[in-house]
């Protein structure tokens, strides 16, 4: 849930990167960490195991100050994918503002991605947020892969469903930020419209969204993307 | 604060801001600070962001301070200027200066977590390079200008950009003690989380099974007196049968013809014959919920097979075969259930006698002899269990149609018959062998069976040498 | 000769009962209830009982309960004549005084021979 705090002018956005085990998401936060702005995001916190698995969650925090004087924090997680891990990611998911779902595009892992996206509807019912409600952007990663679900499937299964759909390769940095950039729209302008963050902060989505992309090769002209409402 | 939350987000271990002190392990960082104020010779005090006060390490400016602050007049100036750097905030990349009235000077920075200031640094005294000269306070007549001439002059004289650079190197240290201190803390938030949550769900589970197996057990109860009732049900109407059939046979009504007499026989076979099978269903059921219950007494199990030999002979010589008994040792007494282990020879020997031809034999053999170990049944590995164990070997040999090697296994398989007859043909339900091999490995023991086609079949029953404990 | 009095609410055994016994020489009452078990004792003394356990009404634990209570009953044997042979009914019908449990169905032969070794014994 969004934390804004009038008195002391702050506003604190959580987004949490959601998918089954090793589909990517600790690489996308690795590389937007190498391609943003060092001066607003802070170091990429990566608690894992001896062999790379994410234990308990990674997080890298980015923040900014706007021209009138509000401190916005955008922290992003990781929630880790192995199976066992059922409860943290229960408590990683805890207010959460916006969620990205990363998809292993593999065909043979279909149904891993399937159990972990049910998995995500259970946890965030747990925690009082709808799946229909909130900000959720889709990631196929891995489209550098052998068998993997062909760019003709991924479209149909974007124009059909109503999820703003992404490909990446994170390994290579190749579709993190337009991720990231997806995301941070949509859940701009659902909290805008819950909340009305333009005129509290005095800023507008495409400032919001330059502050921290700022010269990351992206249009920064506000993409046709609907808000969550819109889109049933 | 006016804040906008959900009740989530109070309990959100991720959300929660930590103080300086918190994310610091106090002592080993005063032991850093102190290393660094022993290495330049400046003191300096650390805060949080509520202006307490965590670390103070005093440096060469201390004694002209001290000496300072001894005057009243010191004092009041002294605590006037403390107050007013407390309330002193620096923004980011822009330290703050406070110059004393002492001549000497403070630099304060922020300490930024998160992209916050989460405290400060108060830096110094110090005494600026350009003003190591100045002239000291007037601070009443107390005051010893050369003494407090000679204090200053200990006081660690610097330059600006030294002073920043130093600075700007004791909050990056800082900084980085923040974060390790910080990811540690989130760490051990997440694992007693995490194990707390696995905790309760594991409580939920078990609680569900403790559900499961209450119900499980209800229905066990609830079989157990079923099977109570179907017997009384079964049972009490063949009393009748049983007892008027005989009633009759015995000319209480009168007197019979043969031919009544021959129906009347019939009918009584009948009725036994459905005795029989309701009492092995009956058993079966026991054994298969685990109610039987073993009387072990010690027995000879050489006259409990001249018992069950005994009992079959009249079948036998209707079905014109010979039973033979072929004992040539004696055997100890061991420990055992007579009745249920009777109950398994009467079983084999009635097969033997009903799967065989005219004319044909069925040898009895009871022994002691010499078979592999049944460590299986001993739950022991093989390494320890002895190689080989003497056991009671009571042997039931056919001279009949024998079983093909295939179905060999499956004869013990609960209804189940060799050439697929219905039970009728032969007078079984197909439980006996079911209920014959549970009963002699609820004793420990161990049925085996040898057969080919044409040449019979031999059953024996190994039972464990057990004496009285 | 003894006097024998026998309880069960099934007449066809009741009767089966009653044929076997008398023809053994012993003199016969019978009733087919446990209301009529305890007015028959307190009329008369008797030197076995054959008690059914499942009826209506009171069930033969009780009867054998009560007329053991009683002090023409007391040293009454009782003989259990019933399906039921589950341990529980056992262990149950031993403490409510029974001496002996007589398995349904049962022949003439095994009645008589248990019914005289109760008399003689």
């Amino acid at each position: 849930m969004v934390q804004i705090n009038l008195e002391q002018r702050e506003i604190t956005i959580k987004i949490v990167y959601y998918g089954p085990a090793l589909s990517g998401k600790t690489t996308n936060l690795q590389a937007a960490h190498k391609i943003l702005d060092p001066n607003i995001r802070g170091r990429l916190m990566v608690l894992d195991t001896s062999d790379d698995r994410t234990l308990f969650f990674d997080l890298m925090p980015v923040y900014f100050k706007t021209s009138s004087g509000f401190t916005v924090k955008v922290k992003l997680f990781t929630a880790p994918g192995q199976v066992m891990h059922n409860s943290t990611r229960r408590i990683v998911l805890q207010g959460a503002d916006g969620v990205v779902f990363v998809a292993d595009s593999q065909k043979s892992l279909s149904q891993a991605n399937n159990e972990s996206w049910r998995g995500m509807a259970s946890n965030l019912k747990v925690n009082g947020i709808d799946i229909n409600e909130v900000p959720l952007v889709i990631q196929f990663n891995k489209r550098d892969l052998p068998e993997i679900r062909p760019d003709s499937e991924i479209a149909e299964v974007a124009d059909k469903g109503k999820e703003p759909v992404f490909k990446a390769v994170a390994i290579r940095g190749e579709g993190v930020m337009e991720t990231l950039d997806g995301i941070l729209r949509l859940t701009w302008k659902t909290m805008n419209a819950r909340f009305g963050l333009e005129e509290k902060l005095q800023i507008q989505e495409d400032a919001f969204i330059k502050h921290i992309l700022k010269d990351s090769g992206l249009p920064t002209a506000s993409r046709n993307l609907q808000s969550r409402g819109d889109l049933r | 604060m006016s804040r906008v939350t959900s009740p989530a987000e109070d309990t959100s271990v991720l959300q929660r801001r930590f103080s300086l002190g918190e994310l610091l392990d106090l002592d080993s960082f005063r032991d850093v600070c102190e290393s660094f104020a022993d290495l330049f010779q400046i003191g300096f005090k650390i805060f949080d962001a509520s202006r307490e006060m965590l670390v103070d390490m005093k440096g060469s400016g201390n004694e002209f301070c001290a000496y300072i602050f001894s005057q009243p007049q010191g004092k009041i100036q002294c605590t006037r200027g403390v107050g007013i750097i407390r309330e002193l905030e620096a923004a980011v990349g822009q330290p703050v200066y406070h110059d004393c009235f002492s001549g000497l000077r403070y630099l304060i920075a922020p300490l930024i977590h998160e992209g916050e200031s989460i405290g400060k640094i108060v830096f110094g005294p110090y005494l600026p390079a350009e003003s190591a000269d100045s002239p000291l306070p007037a601070l009443g007549e107390k005051f010893k200008a050369d003494i407090a001439s000679r204090l200053r002059g200990k006081a660690r004289r610097v330059q600006e950009d030294v002073v920043r650079k130093v600075v700007r190197h004791l909050v990056q240290t800082i900084e980085v003690m923040l974060y390790v201190g910080y990811k540690n803390a989130l760490t051990s938030r997440m694992h007693v989380e995490s194990v707390s949550a696995s905790y309760s769900e594991l409580q939920s589970k078990n609680r569900a099974l403790q559900d499961s197996y209450e119900r499980l057990k209800e229905l066990d109860r609830l079989k157990s007196n079923f099977l109570a009732t179907v017997s009384h049900e079964l049972r009490t109407p063949l009393t009748s049968v049983i007892g008027y059939s005989e009633m009759l046979l015995e000319g209480l009504a009168g007197p019979m013809s043969d031919e009544q007499t021959e129906y009347l026989h019939t009918i009584m076979e009948k009725g036994d014959q459905l005795l029989g099978i309701i009492t092995s269903i009956l058993d079966f059921s026991k054994i298969e919920m685990g109610n039987l219950r073993l009387n072990r007494t010690m027995v000879n199990m050489i006259e409990i097979a001249r018992s069950a030999v005994t009992t079959l002979m009249p079948i036998a010589r209707k079905a014109n075969v010979k039973i033979e008994f072929a004992n040539v040792q004696d055997i100890p007494s061991i420990l055992a259930d007579g009745d249920k282990i009777r109950q398994v020879l009467v079983n084999l020997v009635g097969n033997a006698v009903k799967f065989n031809h005219q004319d044909g034999t069925v040898t009895v053999k009871v022994e002691v002899c010499s078979r592999p170990s049944l460590a299986a049944q001993e739950n022991l590995p093989a390494a320890l269990a002895r190689p080989e164990q003497e056991l009671v070997c009571i042997s039931v040999t056919d001279s009949g149609l024998g079983i093909p090697a295939d179905k060999l296994e499956r004869i013990f398989d609960s209804f189940y018959q060799v050439d697929g007859s219905s039970t009728r043909e032969h007078g079984g339900t197909g439980l006996g062998l079911a209920i014959t091999r549970s009963l002699v490995e609820a004793h420990g023991g161990k049925i085996d069976v040898q057969s080919g086609i044409d040449q019979g079949s031999t059953f024996t029953v190994l039972l464990p040498i057990v004496g009285e404990s | 000769m003894a006097r024998i009095l026998i309880v069960d609410d099934d007449t066809d055994i009741l009767m089966l009962e009653e044929k076997v016994l008398t023809r053994e020489g012993h003199e016969v009452q019978t009733v087919t209830s446990g209301e009529g078990a305890l007015a028959a004792i307190k009329g008369r003394e008797f030197d076995l009982i054959l008690l059914d356990i499942m009826m209506p009404g009171i069930d033969g634990f009780e009867v054998s309960r009560l007329v053991k209570n009683e002090a023409q009953g007391k040293s009454t044997p009782v003989i259990f004549v019933t399906a039921r042979d589950d341990s529980d009914s056992m262990r149950e019908g031993f403490r409510s005084g029974g001496t002996v449990f007589l398995s349904k169905p049962f022949t003439a032969n095994q009645l008589v021979r248990v019914v005289n070794s109760i008399i003689r014994g």
